[in-house]
């Protein structure tokens, strides 16, 4: 199965133990925190899941964990997002 | 479906489920779940009369939130009635999204029995998931009590899915070093 990362900025240390509270940008150019395990970020970068759809130059994709809006699916540009081997 | 503890252990050997670190399975495993234990950190929220919190509005940040209002603790926490603690499990718990499964947490009898809940209709752990396990703990009972870093906290139950989920473009992408 294809994995992805998405462009993502580190705000804090998240609440748990190996927790961080990140920032991701949304297609609108809104953002979006979202608590993750230290172990899905490198290099300014978060493992996320499965592209689940494609509409002019966005992607939707999953979140390893629902934002703290609510959201676990949202839709970002496609040149924030990278296939990894 | 609901994964017995021979397939729990399957799963655990072919990767699609990963624990750290990895509970003596001897006496964590049980008939359709897997026990997990307590870390020894703890968090409060400490609350501003007239502060109100909207987090569905646009804007809304956690990490103010979480500066401003959140308190650490280190195990032993003493849980008093009608108090509300976040915690977490020692184990980091892993669900490849390969796996086709999802696990729900939920509490044990022996905790429950003194009015300890150990998550707000939050029990869903979806594949793709990696990390400790969040508890959002809560004593209805009359009595304080200890949490202890390592004790039983809670269990996991894991279902199979019927399908996959959709990943309508991940083939088209393969190979390419930017989508």
């Amino acid at each position: 199965m294809q994995e992805f990362i998405l462009k993502c900025r580190k705000l804090m240390e998240g609440p748990g133990p190996s927790e961080a509270v990140v920032e991701v940008v949304t297609k609108d150019g809104n953002t979006l925190e979202l608590i993750v395990d230290t172990d899905l970020l490198e290099d300014g970068h978060l493992r996320i899941g499965p592209v689940v759809a494609r509409q002019n130059g966005s992607l939707l994709i999953e979140l390893p964990r629902e934002a703290v809006s609510g959201q676990t699916r949202v839709w970002v540009t496609s040149d924030r997002v990278q296939a990894v081997a | 479906m609901i994964l017995t503890d021979r397939e729990i252990r399957i799963a655990l050997q072919e990767g699609n489920l990963k624990i750290d670190p990895t509970p003596d399975l001897g006496v964590a495993i049980t008939s359709t779940a897997i026990d997990l234990t307590l870390s020894d950190s703890f968090k409060t929220w400490n609350a501003l009369k007239g502060v109100q919190i909207c987090p569905g509005r646009p804007g809304y940040k956690y990490s103010d939130l979480a500066r401003t209002f959140q308190q650490d603790h280190k195990s032993p926490f003493i849980l008093r009635p009608q108090q509300f603690v976040l915690a977490w499990t020692r184990e980091k718990v892993s669900i490849p999204f390969k796996s086709r499964l999802a696990a729900r947490v939920e509490g044990k009898s022996s905790l429950a029995r003194l009015g300890i809940s150990v998550h707000v209709t939050a029990p869903v752990i979806h594949a793709g998931f990696t990390g400790q396990i969040q508890l959002e703990m809560f004593n209805f009972g009359p009595h304080e009590v200890s949490l202890d870093g390592g004790m039983w906290v809670c269990q996991l139950v894991f279902e199979q899915t019927a399908g996959t989920p959709e990943r309508g473009y991940e083939g088209m992408f393969s190979g390419q070093s930017s989508v």
